[in-house]
């Protein structure tokens, strides 16, 4: 198999001083001036992959599993301690080309500076030119010293830098962190026409679908060792079985905030599934139902009980309570159980949060607020949808009209 | 990696280079009204002060015909010796970003800063030969030895640079300790009195050993290209040798230094 980048039994070990010294007069006056307290840190351990022209390679991970260590290397700005890393052709720089960027030269002089930091000559970066100022969308402003832009305005030229000055092998850091959606949309596009050219590309991402739609192999750091390796989907499967597992055991753990008067409060919130059994992980299209557990310590008269599900980054997807599906609940005392049936989870795969909440009748005093103190996820079902949040579990239909 | 497939690599990235310079050039006179006429304008108007101050107050100008030329001709090249250093021990720190996310040959980084600073001494040179000129010293073959001394001195701050900008990502203190030795290094170079004063005046070893100065030999060297300066007692061709050995010598083994400590770069900023 031909390959452009070559990772054999890479291991990376830091040697980490709890403080380090500086300065002379701090390595004099310790005991042992290059020494001290020192502990070990591998922060890759046995690293094999292999990307071949025209491959996507995804890599998935923690934070502080060792994706950026790995970058490193194949970037070819630190060694790794055993193993080897070999590229054939240019390697591009990582996404943040903007370190390379002095604030006082034109977004035009940063271009020139960047471009021979890759080993460029003049005329490469020059046929270029135009072709990144377009990309970035940043015609108007190209001129002027890049102290002026926003950070915004310097990731975008930074990455449309290191997509056009023609890497034989690309590393692509989170492009999700780069300007709106349809600049996303673009970067994406040029990624995998960079692919079509038969490059190299390793692309480091939280985003699974990203990693789903784009990529053949996947590698999922864990720790800095490889917990799995090989096709996309088995990999992004045993990743977000992984993930799903860690999340059960968190799941119901208090986290949000919590407030109200107390006349009423809620004890328990559960999520069941379709056989009554409480579950932290569903599926889309899986029968379940919210059940929210009260106990009354005064007589209320037509409390209204709701709840709320918001995705992990915050966005509020749905929030039913008792007033708008008109169910009037009477006058309450004692203990009880409010629940809320859903035939068919709309949901697609990802974490949630829930917030429960009972207020007065006319929602206005909150006896009880539990905000965003439950959690769950959803994985995937039957059906194979991919945008958005929801599905409308609808039917697709045809009908041809006659010639 | 050896030396010479290395040296391959750096001139594959000397655009880099270039660029470095001009971006350290460029951002110098950025917001500044005269721009890079301060590059002429500048060790002009430190020579009048130093020119004042060492024939009205130290009386060192007897003797000496076109006291400030004299100084000139000695302090460009100090001048040169003095910027490129103080900025090249920074030059690697300073980019500490840059060589997270970027692999290319890190020497660039204080070379890029030695050849920005030639490229001002050069510029600074040119109303030197004006003036010499208007003063009626004629430069005549002579002029032939200053791309020599040019070319030696060069090789020297490369290898100091070398040295002291790998030194300080262990040690912030060499910059610190680097002022107080160019403090010191100036006084022992022929900038403001005459050479001959330290023969005849100092005790013999301190005069013998004198010109094994690099840059003490330079700035006579320098003297000679420009003002036609005569060199009696001094046998300059030896003491140019021993500038060019010590030099190169500084070079290669900076360079190897350099090598040495730079894959550690990364992990140490």
């Amino acid at each position: 198999m031909s390959w452009n980048l070559l990772v054999r039994g890479a291991s990376k070990r830091f040697m980490v001083s709890h403080h380090r010294p500086t300065s002379l007069r701090e390595r004099f006056i310790r005991r042992h001036p290059f020494g001290g307290r020192v502990t070990e840190l591998w922060a890759l351990r046995d690293i094999d992959l292999c990307v071949a022209p025209g491959e996507i390679f995804g890599v998935l991970g923690a934070n502080g599993s060792g994706k950026s260590t790995l970058l490193r290397l194949v970037a070819g700005v630190m060694e790794p301690t055993k193993g080897e890393v070999t590229t054939s052709g240019r390697v591009g720089a990582l996404l943040d080309l903007a370190a390379g960027f002095h604030p006082e030269l034109t977004g035009l002089e940063n271009i020139e500076l960047n471009g021979a930091l890759l080993g460029m000559r003049p005329e490469e970066v020059r046929e270029r030119r135009d072709e990144i100022v377009a990309f970035s969308d940043l015609e108007g402003f190209i001129d002027s010293p890049v102290k002026y832009y926003s950070s915004g305005m310097l990731m975008r030229l930074g990455f449309s830098i290191s997509i056009h000055l023609d890497p034989d092998i690309l590393l692509v850091d989170e492009v999700l962190a780069v300007g709106d959606e349809s600049y996303q949309r673009r970067c994406l596009d040029r990624i995998d026409a960079l692919r079509d050219q038969g490059k190299s590309i390793l692309l480091v991402t939280h985003d699974m679908q990203q990693v789903r739609q784009m990529c053949t192999r996947a590698l999922w750091l864990k720790s800095g060792e490889a917990a799995a390796s090989g096709p996309v989907e088995e990999v992004v499967g045993a990743y977000l079985e992984f993930t799903d597992r860690t999340d059960a055991v968190h799941a119901g753990e208090e986290q949000g905030d919590r407030w109200g008067s107390r006349e009423i409060e809620i004890v328990q919130v559960e999520m069941i599934d379709g056989n009554g059994h409480v579950k932290a992980v569903f599926s889309t299209g899986d029968p379940c139902a919210i059940r929210i557990h009260y106990k009354a310590h005064h007589p209320v008269e037509s409390p209204v009980v709701g709840y709320a599900v918001f995705r992990s980054d915050g966005l509020h997807v749905t929030g039913p309570n008792t007033r708008t599906g008109r169910f009037p609940l009477g006058a309450i005392s004692g203990t009880g159980i409010v629940e809320h049936r859903v035939e068919s989870l709309p949901l697609l795969p990802g974490a949630y949060y829930l917030s429960v909440a009972i207020y007065d009748r006319h929602i206005r005093h909150p006896y009880d607020h539990q905000d965003k103190l439950h959690r769950f996820r959803v994985g995937k079902g039957k059906t194979l949808e991919k945008e958005g949040i929801v599905t409308f579990q609808g039917m697709w239909d045809h009908i041809r009209m006659p010639d | 990696m050896f030396l010479p497939a290395r040296a391959a690599e750096l001139w594959r990235y000397r655009h880099l280079v270039h660029q470095l310079a001009k971006r350290d050039l460029k951002a110098r006179y950025k917001k500044s009204f005269l721009g890079f006429i301060w590059s002429l304008l500048h060790p002009f108007l430190m020579m009048v002060v130093l020119a004042v101050v060492f024939s009205y107050v130290g009386r060192f100008n007897e003797g000496i015909d076109h006291y400030p030329a004299f100084i000139l001709c000695g302090f460009l090249p100090w001048l040169y010796t003095a910027t490129s250093l103080a900025s090249s021990v920074r030059s690697v720190v300073d980019a500490g970003n840059l060589l997270h996310k970027v692999a290319f040959p890190r020497e660039v980084l204080p070379i890029a800063v030695v050849l920005s600073n030639l490229f001002n001494f050069v510029l600074a040179l040119i109303p030197l030969l004006f003036y010499l000129l208007v003063i009626g010293v004629r430069p005549d073959l002579k002029l032939l030895v200053l791309p020599l001394a040019m070319i030696i001195q060069t090789m020297l701050l490369v290898g100091l640079a070398l040295y002291l900008s790998a030194a300080n990502v262990y040690a912030r203190d060499v910059g610190v300790i680097l002022e107080v030795v160019l403090l010191a290094w100036f006084y022992l170079c022929p900038v403001f009195y005459p050479p001959s004063m330290v023969l005849e005046q100092a005790p013999g070893w301190f005069a013998g050993s004198y010109f094994f100065n690099p840059m003490a030999a330079l700035m006579v060297l320098y003297r000679v290209a420009l003002m036609n300066a005569s060199t009696p007692h001094l046998d300059l061709r030896f003491y140019t040798a021993v500038a060019l050995c010590a030099s190169g010598f500084l070079l290669v083994s900076g360079w190897a230094f350099f090598m040495w400590r730079q894959r550690y770069f990364v992990e140490e900023l």
